[in-house]
């Protein structure tokens, strides 16, 4: 059984993150607000809805510590927001961002003192607390990217980041702040690395648009997804770079996460999460999760009161087809056998080490699933 | 988006440098790719003759001649392959199909998608044919990868 829970909502979740105990969501319901849901049970009722952004909403991160909420859209704006001391409101801090193109992505550090913000503008936006302006400032990370970057990651030394994009190369950057970081140890990427330093540039065989990038938990090695259906994994060693690719038989995944340093499950058009497991210098897929689970089907809860015509014309919606019976890949019924019935949006690790390790997804048929994978 | 009536980055002089650095650029010239394309005719055609159409294809498979401006060296090559598909009997199509590695898998459905995109000169019917059992070994991303790819053939 890798599932532990599914959540219907009824429109295409763009991105999400939960808090630091799973007890709440952010999500963005493909539009240019967030809402945020607490549990109850086995549902999630409306608790907040953050309304600040003019434009669709491309990422939200939940830091788990310090409980601030960073969102970034297509407006060129990104907001923290922090709940206020009642416990009843968040309130947004703009951001100085300072871009001139749509956000894409935004993540915290790990020590949720920075974060980044990845942009159309070709560069990323690497914010910090400015005590003076009680403000949040950026500084940009522009060279050598040739264009809009998709998605951004975080080394656990809270100064390294790797990022990828529409330039189709994928590349691991210094964004060290004098005055928030302290000097880091040295790593396999380098040492003694000032701000924008680029510490390795990676492309898969085939090119094509790299969607996510993720340091492995150690963060020797880094890990992306690009559109030509391939991962590729990249460890610097002595001298030289490791670079594994492998080549999917899938639809170009959107969003991947390591579980741990053998691990790695990726997610995209395909609509089932892949698990890779590393097989000596190179990395084989063991697993697809989540097809032919239709027993727990109609147990899932679903904030929306079912009747079948609503229910037919709301699948024709988020599946993009019409509802009926076709090829082998789907069931009588016209869905997919996987559990999701359309693109996954995003993926996100539960960090907090349990075993079986656990990892959500969201996607445009508007299904919230949470996973275990035997690690 | 629909509404903006300014291409934005049309007026970015940077933007089109960019644009062409991302093309793919061989370390040959020209005449270079051309004699190579023409040297591997005779060791291809040879192995047709001989009836190893598994050697026949990887020989015409090496060193595909990507890049803008390559077209005549790109259009050789690729009646060259698909000499070799329709001199290939049916019942050997799958054996061939599965001793290839990936990259010539890969580097054959570009070959058979340049021969869809001109149907005059290629015969669609082999071609189609073959598409199957290389999509069949390769899934759907393989076909992504034909068009995601900058190395165009």
């Amino acid at each position: 059984m890798s599932i532990l829970d599914e959540f219907i909502f009824p429109f295409c979740v763009t991105a999400h993150s939960f808090n630091h105990d799973r007890s709440q969501v952010a999500l963005c319901p493909n539009s240019n607000e967030v809402q945020i849901y607490g549990r109850s049970g086995t549902q999630w009722t409306l608790l907040h809805v953050l309304k600040e952004h003019d434009l669709l909403v491309t990422s939200i991160d939940w830091a788990p510590r310090t409980n601030r909420i960073v969102t970034c859209s297509q407006d060129k704006n990104a907001y923290v927001w922090t709940l206020d001391a009642a416990g009843s409101e968040w309130k947004p801090t703009l951001v100085h961002l300072r871009v001139n193109r749509a956000a894409t992505q935004a993540r915290w550090s790990p020590r949720e003192n920075k974060f980044a913000v990845a942009s159309g503008d070709k560069c990323v936006a690497i914010c910090y607390f400015g005590e003076g302006n009680d403000w949040w400032v950026s500084k940009h990370i522009k060279k050598p990217i040739a264009s809009t970057v998709l998605c951004v990651d975080w080394h656990p030394n809270n100064v390294l980041l790797a990022c990828g994009g529409a330039d189709m190369k994928a590349r691991v950057f210094s964004a060290f702040i004098k005055g928030v970081d302290e000097k880091p140890a040295a790593t396999a990427w380098g040492e003694r690395l000032p701000f924008s330093t680029l510490c390795g540039e990676f492309e898969s065989p085939s090119c094509g648009w790299v969607h996510s990038v993720a340091f492995s938990p150690d963060g020797d090695s880094v890990a992306f997804v690009s559109h030509d259906s391939s991962i590729t994994v990249a460890t610097p060693a002595a001298d030289d770079v490791d670079v594994a690719s492998v080549r999917s038989h899938y639809l170009p995944f959107t969003t991947l996460v390591w579980i741990n340093s053998q691990i790695i499950v990726a997610c995209g058009h395909d609509c089932s999460p892949m698990v890779y497991v590393r097989d000596g210098a190179s990395w084989r897929l063991a697993k697809k999760l989540g097809e032919n689970e239709k027993s727990r089907r109609s147990a899932t809860a679903s904030p929306s009161n079912s009747n079948s015509a609503f229910n037919l014309f709301r699948q024709m919606d988020s599946r993009n087809q019409p509802a009926k019976p076709s090829s082998a890949s789907s069931a009588a019924d016209g869905s997919l056998k996987s559990v999701h019935q359309n693109t996954i949006t995003e993926l996100h690790h539960d960090s907090s080490g349990n075993s079986p390790a656990e990892f959500s997804t969201s996607g445009l048929d508007g299904r919230l699933v949470l996973w275990t994978v035997q690690a | 988006m629909a509404h903006r009536k300014l291409a934005i980055d049309g007026f970015d002089e940077e933007h089109k440098q960019i644009a062409e650095q991302m093309q793919y650029m061989s370390t040959k010239s020209d005449s270079e790719i051309m004699l190579m394309v023409d040297q591997k005719a005779s060791a291809v055609r040879a192995a047709i003759t001989r009836g190893n159409s598994t050697e026949a294809l990887e020989r015409a498979l090496a060193e595909p001649p990507y890049g803008r401006g390559q077209e005549a060296a790109q259009s050789a090559n690729a009646l060259l392959v698909a000499e070799v598909l329709m001199a290939t009997r049916t019942q050997d199509v799958n054996g061939v199909v599965g001793g290839l590695s990936e990259d010539d898998r890969d580097v054959l459905l570009k070959y058979i998608y340049h021969g869809l995109a001109h149907p005059t000169e290629f015969n669609c019917g082999v071609l189609l044919s073959w598409h199957e059992r290389v999509v069949e070994a390769g899934g759907l991303g393989s076909i992504v990868r034909v068009m995601a790819d900058r190395k165009i053939l």
